[in-house]
């Protein structure tokens, strides 16, 4: 169960670095920005929240001194979904500008 | 890594997308059903040559039409044809469409049966390919939305083209294949309920104005691209670490695309007459192929931590041994 976990949490980080590698694409290529860029903050968001929730279950020591650089990791993105604009805000904008949807209600 | 497609990926893609558009609609008496293969637009593909793009461009280009082919209503096997038999042919020739069959599953129903002049039969390190005669196979009825069919009689495998120390290879591409069919059927089916929410009204609204809506398509936006880079990165690479990622991300996350877009569907979504079946029945049918979300989290896994580096098994290997036994 653990290594299936670890695996997922791998093919989620991957995909949020092959999001944000597009963002820096398009600007190389001067490509206008829909929301690629909100969307791989949704799509890192995911990724290292799982990762958060990997760290409590199955390394806690971590969290007690067992393992500093996992603890800074887990401390650091504890705002995650909040630095830089919120997950929801992200959502928002690729909802409008990605997915044509109206201002919400 | 360039995320641009070359001008002769852009005229690949193009053109088939043209003739796909000439195909996006089902006939009126087929549409109950829970899948509709459409032959001629499969004679159309292999007689245009499309379904050897593997071979005459690169598995890259094929990932393309994959993806492409997977975001029309019809089904048409292109997959298979295209991407897979050319990386564990290579030069042999065969019939499409092709099925990819289990060896010690035979007896099963599999998809694409009914409909395949091949089968490639993972054997575990070796395939073996077999003929399909119409006449052995017997359709089964599925709610998953591909022609599913059995052997009446299991074929006899002692006779077959048999490729020695290629299994592995074919699950690699099959995995490939998948995700690139999932992100090719989970954007469809998005984009079909993306326009189904604009345009339904409750409440006086219609349902795109509420944001607990908007928040989970965002959602399954963002889980269908993930998937289509990621296949397209595996297909360019030719490493089996990309394409156990891809098959991972793709597979785990069929859930979540399904349950979300049939709930915003409402009632119309649990109904044949609305098409939204015809993508996400086949994203369930990917879900569990080639060992299915676990077992390739576990590949992604070991070969992460376990393995001193990544196998470096590049697209451009072709170094097939056969043999007929």
């Amino acid at each position: 169960v653990m290594q299936s976990r670890a695996g997922l949490i791998v093919s989620k980080f991957e995909a949020a670095r092959l999001l944000t590698y597009r963002v820096v694409d398009q600007r190389v290529h001067r490509i206008p920005d829909a929301s690629e860029a909100n969307l791989c903050r949704v799509a890192a968001l995911e990724a290292v929240e799982d990762l958060m929730d990997f760290l409590v279950q199955y390394v806690p020591d971590c969290l007690t001194g067992g393992n500093t650089v996992l603890e800074d990791y887990y401390r650091i993105n504890i705002p995650a979904g909040i630095t830089g604009g919120t997950n929801e805000l992200q959502l928002d904008i690729v909802a409008r500008r990605a997915l044509g949807m109206p201002s919400s209600t | 890594m360039n995320f641009q497609l070359t001008e002769e990926q852009s005229a690949l893609v193009g053109a088939i997308q043209t003739i796909l558009q000439d195909h996006s609609d089902i006939p009126q008496s087929a549409r109950v059903n829970s899948f509709w293969f459409d032959v001629k637009l499969q004679s159309l593909l292999a007689d245009n040559g499309y379904l050897n793009a593997g071979r005459e461009f690169g598995p890259l280009e094929a990932a393309l039409l994959v993806i492409e082919a997977a975001r029309i209503p019809a089904v048409v096997e292109v997959a298979a044809s295209a991407l897979v038999a050319p990386r564990v042919l290579g030069d042999v020739q065969i019939e499409s469409p092709v099925a990819i069959i289990v060896g010690h599953q035979l007896s099963r129903p599999h998809r694409n049966l009914p409909i395949a002049r091949t089968a490639l039969v993972d054997l575990g390190d070796d395939i073996a390919v077999v003929p399909v005669k119409a006449d052995n196979v017997e359709s089964v009825a599925s709610i998953l939305a591909y022609p599913y069919g059995r052997f009446i009689r299991v074929p006899e495998l002692r006779g077959a083209l048999r490729l020695r120390g290629q299994g592995s290879k074919l699950r690699h591409w099959w995995r490939v294949a998948l995700a690139a069919e999932c992100a090719g059927a989970a954007r469809a089916a998005i984009a079909l309920i993306v326009d189904h929410v604009k345009q339904r009204h409750v409440f006086g609204h219609p349902v795109a104005k509420f944001q607990s809506v908007q928040h989970r398509l965002v959602q399954c936006h963002m889980m269908a691209n993930s998937v289509h880079y990621l296949s397209l990165r595996a297909a360019w690479s030719g490493l089996a670490y990309d394409a156990d990622v891809a098959a991972c991300y793709a597979q785990h996350h069929v859930k979540k695309i399904v349950v979300d877009l049939h709930q915003f569907a409402g009632a119309m979504g649990v109904t044949n007459e609305f098409p939204l079946h015809l993508w996400t029945y086949r994203l369930r049918a990917l879900q569990t192929e080639s060992g299915g979300p676990i077992e390739s989290a576990l590949d992604v896994a070991r070969n992460r931590w376990n393995a001193e580096e990544p196998p470096r098994q590049t697209a451009a290997s072709t170094d097939t041994r056969t043999e007929v036994i």
